[in-house]
């Protein structure tokens, strides 16, 4: 009797201690580093010998400090994410063109708010003025791509959830991105508790600028990982490839592009 | 002799003193000569209901970051002897550039010089530019998705790219494109009507046109549309 009790209550702590809370820190978080990386390629996705298929490489490198503004009663705060430096490189721009990109993206600082599942919203630009020709990358994309959202309720090691979250477009298109994560892993590091979280995504690409509109007829989809410092309530690295065949046409010389493929890795590190 | 000095330095530094780029009130922006030279720090952006007027003379220096957005009627009346000048404050570093957007109202723009610009563009949008100086941009002048742009006794020198014409057309008068890199570059769906032989003396190219470039490496997509890709993903 005395040994099924011994045995239960283990049973009981073990399983304890395979579940958690996921939930950001949203309350007193110091400021923290990041750096993020973000490679895309871009191809004509036909039959063509590799040394003559169209492609694009480019490659995006930023040091941002995420700063808490303000915490509000309902768990949630405002955050703003300031840009300390970038690199940038494209086959299909000049020098002068990576420094002019280095130069604007360095200036587009943002705030959001977000909850303490991860959930951001009203994602806003301070004093950032885009070009009218819609041909500007934009940070805050790259974040809410690779932003994990949690369930709100604790998980077990092994349980999976969905979220989703609705992104509006430059001119107002709404893009619904379906997330889905598992929790793989919980292990102690240091004295910090991590989790370990597989990432997958999928949208609809919706993208309609003045000059070219962006369909996807089947799902973009996404799939990597994340370290998720449970301890502090902070992302420590994350890792996500998104694949999808996109078509193209170009509103004025009414040229149409099916088939491109884009690939595009993002990587986000804590520097703490 | 020292209180001479500093009197001299007091008043030589008001009387050079930029006046910071005024705020957009009542739907208007009067720039005027006796309150020129002007800073603009950031970026300003005029809507669709507001006029910005720039008065012979006036001289606007820019910051790196400065980007000028007009999407409101614009008249910017410089003369032969008092031309309107947009340049940047520091000439090593280039701002970002102006733009006219103003689909609402035709511009209309004479006597003014543009320096140091990274890329001035006009986009859907119709105007005249009349004895307009574009010197030393990246892009001098870029014209996309607009059919109604004039440009009168203009001049590009010093430019990496003098003028482009994405979609749309261009009617020219009397514009010289000479000293620039290159010199005019007909995007796809662009048109560009003028006299051609005032575009000369450009170092790497007089006149490009880029269906003629793609199909000679046997590409078909536009270095614009890679970058609309890249933005839109």
């Amino acid at each position: 009797m005395k040994k099924t009790l011994l045995l239960a209550s283990f049973l009981l702590l073990a399983c304890d201690q395979q579940t958690t809370n996921l939930v950001f820190n949203t309350q007193n978080i110091a400021d923290q580093k990041f750096l993020m990386q973000a490679d895309m390629n871009v191809f004509l996705d036909d039959s063509m010998p590799q040394d003559t298929i169209e492609s694009m490489e480019t490659s995006l490198r930023l040091i941002v400090t995420s700063s808490l503004l303000m915490a509000y009663d309902d768990s949630s705060a405002r955050f703003e994410i300031k840009v300390d430096s970038v690199e940038y490189t494209s086959d299909k721009r000049s020098v002068e063109e990576f420094r002019y990109v280095e130069q604007y993206l360095s200036s587009q600082n943002f705030q959001f708010k977000m909850a303490k599942d991860g959930l951001m919203s009203e994602p806003v630009m301070d004093n950032y003025v885009a070009h009218p020709e819609g041909d500007e990358l934009e940070i805050a994309k790259l974040f809410l791509k690779i932003q994990p959202v949690f369930p709100g309720k604790p998980v077990r090691v092994g349980e999976s959830w969905e979220r989703q979250h609705a992104v509006t477009g430059e001119n107002n298109e709404q893009m619904v991105i379906y997330k889905s994560f598992t929790l793989e892993d919980l292990f102690n590091r240091s004295g910090v508790l991590l989790a370990k979280i597989r990432m997958n995504m999928r949208y609809k690409q919706v993208s309609n600028n003045p000059q070219i509109k962006m369909t996807s007829e089947d799902f973009i989809v996404g799939s990597g990982f994340l370290l998720f410092n449970v301890t502090m309530g902070v992302v420590e690295e994350s890792v996500l490839e998104v694949n999808g065949k996109v078509n193209v046409s170009d509103k004025y010389s009414e040229e149409e592009i099916p088939k491109l493929r884009v690939i595009q890795k993002l990587k986000l590190r804590s520097f703490v | 002799m020292k209180k001479s000095l500093f009197f001299f330095s007091v008043l030589f530094s008001l009387t050079w003193a930029e006046v910071p780029f005024p705020v957009i009130e009542s739907g208007k922006v009067v720039l005027t000569e006796k309150n020129s030279p002007y800073l603009l720090e950031t970026s300003v952006v005029f809507s669709g209901t507001d006029t910005l007027i720039i008065e012979p003379g006036v001289q606007v220096f820019m910051m790196p970051y400065a980007k000028l957005l007009l999407r409101g009627p614009v008249q910017i009346l410089g003369t032969e002897k008092k031309p309107v000048v947009f340049k940047s404050l520091d000439t090593t570093e280039s701002w970002s550039g102006v733009h006219f957007v103003s689909n609402t109202a035709p511009f209309y723009v004479k006597n003014l010089v543009v320096e140091n610009a990274f890329r001035n563009s006009v986009t859907q949008s119709g105007g005249v530019f009349e004895s307009v100086s574009f010197i030393n941009n990246y892009y001098g002048l870029w014209v996309n998705s607009s059919n109604q742009v004039s440009l009168k006794k203009c001049s590009f020198t010093r430019n990496r790219f003098a003028l482009s014409v994405g979609a749309g057309s261009i009617k020219a008068e009397s514009t010289q494109i000479f000293g620039n890199v290159f010199g005019l570059y007909i995007e796809k769906g662009g048109e560009y009507s003028g006299n051609l032989q005032l575009i000369k003396g450009n170092l790497e190219a007089d006149i490009r046109k880029e269906t003629e470039e793609l199909a000679g490496k046997g590409k078909t997509v536009s270095r614009s549309v890679w970058h609309r890709i890249e933005s839109s993903f």
